[in-house]
């Protein structure tokens, strides 16, 4: 079909104004994104510092990224816990906020990096359909936080490469996954921003000589790796440990070594390449699953969809679904458990000694929900 | 490469916008109206 | 009438596939969230167990570490080795076998699926010529039940409930892994954790 006109610029010219208008409301909507959600650090919170305190080559740029230290009353050992390594798995996150406005160390030292991949927050991913952000009821009001992408925002990073050469390893993998933080430890000093800031943690980790390395993921119902820990196997003896502790506290959760052949990810390098014992945790989002239905806030937070239940009653998921689905409720008090079940363990196998009090227990994010546990803005 | 990138992006932007105003089918200026929002949007590092 | 044969045979498949996939499995759990532990054909007693013990796994995945977290917290006396050959097995009277695939357990140990099971055939010849007791524990639940971990299963004794039955030996099914521990205390000297 076609429509023929002599008038052809002044149409030019009209399409070419509502395109810079189109621009400027899209501009507007991307540009929310860089906005950061806040996060009150409760009384536990000894410190704030950027990880470019530990590696300047990420200072003023996308990679750079708040840490927060909750330092004890006691000198003990240290833990850090890495939440938002992928934006789009929430629940690690918020899990990592909760420890911020909640735990207080009475021995040791803890590291908290909410948004480990900083700039993977500014965008969502392409055609997922995804909300840009979600919102969690709390006693004090609402509470927002952004659902951002699996990977480095490409605008702050690009182009990809056609197929990605990890550094250390020589493994070769899709182009795009040169954004994902989580295929490029143990980073490079001279590398891409993504490298960057993946050495910038690993730095931390040796300079701290910080002792347990959590990373906390989420991951699609229909994936065999999932309410699961995936430990290096330096750290399988206190993995192992812990996922008794967790198990008796009424978790059930699953344990994976971490393959050696596979390379770029926190269990595997920062296992290598530091001292640290590295794990890593994974809980079950429909969100960011291939079955899901529409993709909008109430599939994030509630984590309920029919066609994962229907998939279920066909055996094709690797956990159970039912219409409660799993809420972002359930996933962060599995996460948050996991944290001090971790703790604990390295206590009682004599490893070390660090104690993080004042976080609500399995029972009661689950029941109270994670909203009663957030702090009121300005507090 | 970035800079390389975006001068392509550049590019592109100045060769649709000169066939659009060339082009006699309003249809065909609607589309490549459309094509140019994420190109615009990717060379100021927007999206 | 050729046409209408071809849509009832395509309706006649998709609803035999339907059929399969909505096939609910026959086995019915015993365990529940009031009997956490459930012992059939029998007692699970200390003197099933002659020292010295080994640990292994045939089939590497994680569940062998479980167990021995679990031997540890009951503070059992044995030997921790998920890749003991035969020949290392001859030593012990008494191996517990953690019996589970993991491809990643496997490349972890850096081992191909051919030489575990070579490996298996190997140490179960062993504990048949040596007269070894050898207790089978699969702790990774219905995720560790693919086709490669119940053919490792199938070469320690057999699979479980069915085997069990079979030969009359005693079967302990556990709610959680952590149950475990009730049935590790009442073989080993319970001792204060």
């Amino acid at each position: 079909m076609q429509l023929i006109t002599r008038h052809n610029r002044t149409w030019a010219a009209v399409l070419l104004v509502l395109t810079a208008l189109v621009c400027v409301l899209l501009a507007q909507q991307f540009l929310s994104m860089r906005v950061e959600e806040p996060i009150y650090p409760g009384p536990g919170v000894t410190e704030q510092r950027m990880l470019s305190d530990w590696f300047p080559g990420i200072k003023d740029t996308a990679a750079d990224t708040p840490v927060y230290v909750l330092q004890g009353e006691q000198p003990g050992n240290s833990m850090l816990v890495l939440g938002g390594t992928h934006p789009n798995e929430p629940a690690g996150q918020l899990s990592a906020v909760l420890l911020i406005e909640n735990a207080q160390l009475s021995v040791g030292t803890l590291y908290v990096i909410p948004r480990t991949n900083n700039s993977a927050f500014t965008t969502t991913d392409p055609q997922e359909g995804a909300p840009m952000r979600f919102t969690i009821d709390t006693p004090n009001g609402e509470r927002w936080f952004r659902f951002g992408s699996r990977a480095t925002n490409p605008v702050h990073q690009w182009p990809d490469p056609e197929i990605y050469v990890h550094a250390s390893s020589g493994q070769r993998l899709s182009g795009s996954e040169t954004r994902n933080i989580n295929r490029s430890y143990p980073g490079r000093p001279d590398g891409t921003l993504t490298e960057k800031a993946s050495y910038a943690i690993a730095e931390m980790i040796r300079k701290e000589n910080i002792d347990i390395t959590i990373d906390l993921h989420e991951a699609s119902p229909e994936y065999p790796t999932i309410n699961a820990v995936v430990a290096h196997e330096d750290a399988m003896e206190l993995a192992s440990w812990a996922l008794l502790n967790m198990q008796m506290e009424g978790m059930d959760i699953m344990l994976e070594p971490s393959p050696k052949n596979l390379h770029g990810l926190t269990h595997r390098e920062l296992g290598d390449f530091t001292d640290t014992y590295a794990v890593l945790m994974e809980t079950a989002n429909a969100s960011q699953g291939r079955l899901r239905g529409r993709t909008n806030e109430a599939l994030v937070v509630e984590g309920k969809d029919k066609f994962y239940v229907r998939a279920a009653q066909y055996g094709r998921l690797y956990v159970p679904f039912d219409e409660n689905g799993h809420p972002l409720n359930e996933r962060v008090a599995r996460h948050v458990t996991g944290i001090l079940q971790f703790a604990q363990a390295y206590n009682d196998l004599g490893l070390g000694a660090i104690a993080i009090d004042n976080m609500p227990t399995f029972t009661q994010i689950n029941e109270n929900g994670v909203g009663a546990y957030l702090n009121a803005p300005g507090e | 490469m970035l800079y390389v990138y975006l001068v392509l992006v550049a590019l592109l932007i100045v060769n649709i916008v000169w066939n659009m105003l060339r082009e006699k089918d309003v249809f065909v200026q609607v589309d490549a109206a459309l094509v140019l929002v994420p190109l615009i949007l990717r060379l100021l590092l927007i999206k | 009438m050729k046409r209408f044969t071809r849509i009832l045979a395509l309706v006649l498949a998709l609803a035999a596939i339907t059929a399969v996939m909505s096939a609910e499995t026959a086995y019915t759990f015993r365990t529940s969230k009031e009997e956490r532990v459930v012992t059939e054909n029998g007692e699970f007693t200390a003197d099933l167990i002659v020292d010295p013990v080994l640990i292994t796994s045939i089939g590497q995945s994680a569940d062998v570490s479980m167990l021995d977290a679990l031997m540890k917290k009951v503070g059992a006396t044995y030997t921790f080795d998920p890749i003991a050959p035969a020949e290392e097995v001859a030593k012990y009277k008494t191996v517990i076998i953690a019996s589970g695939a993991s491809s990643k357990g496997l490349g972890a140990a850096g081992i191909s699926q051919e030489q575990e099971t070579a490996r298996a055939e190997a140490i179960m010849k062993t504990v048949e010529e040596n007269e070894i007791t050898v207790i089978l524990a699969h702790l990774g639940g219905p995720g560790r039940r693919g086709a490669l971990s119940d053919t490792f299963s199938d070469m320690v004794l057999g699979k479980f409930t069915d085997f069990a039955a079979e030969k009359e030996i005693p079967i302990t099914l556990l709610a959680t892994i952590a149950d475990a521990m009730t049935v590790l205390k009442d073989l080993f000297a319970p001792v204060a954790q």
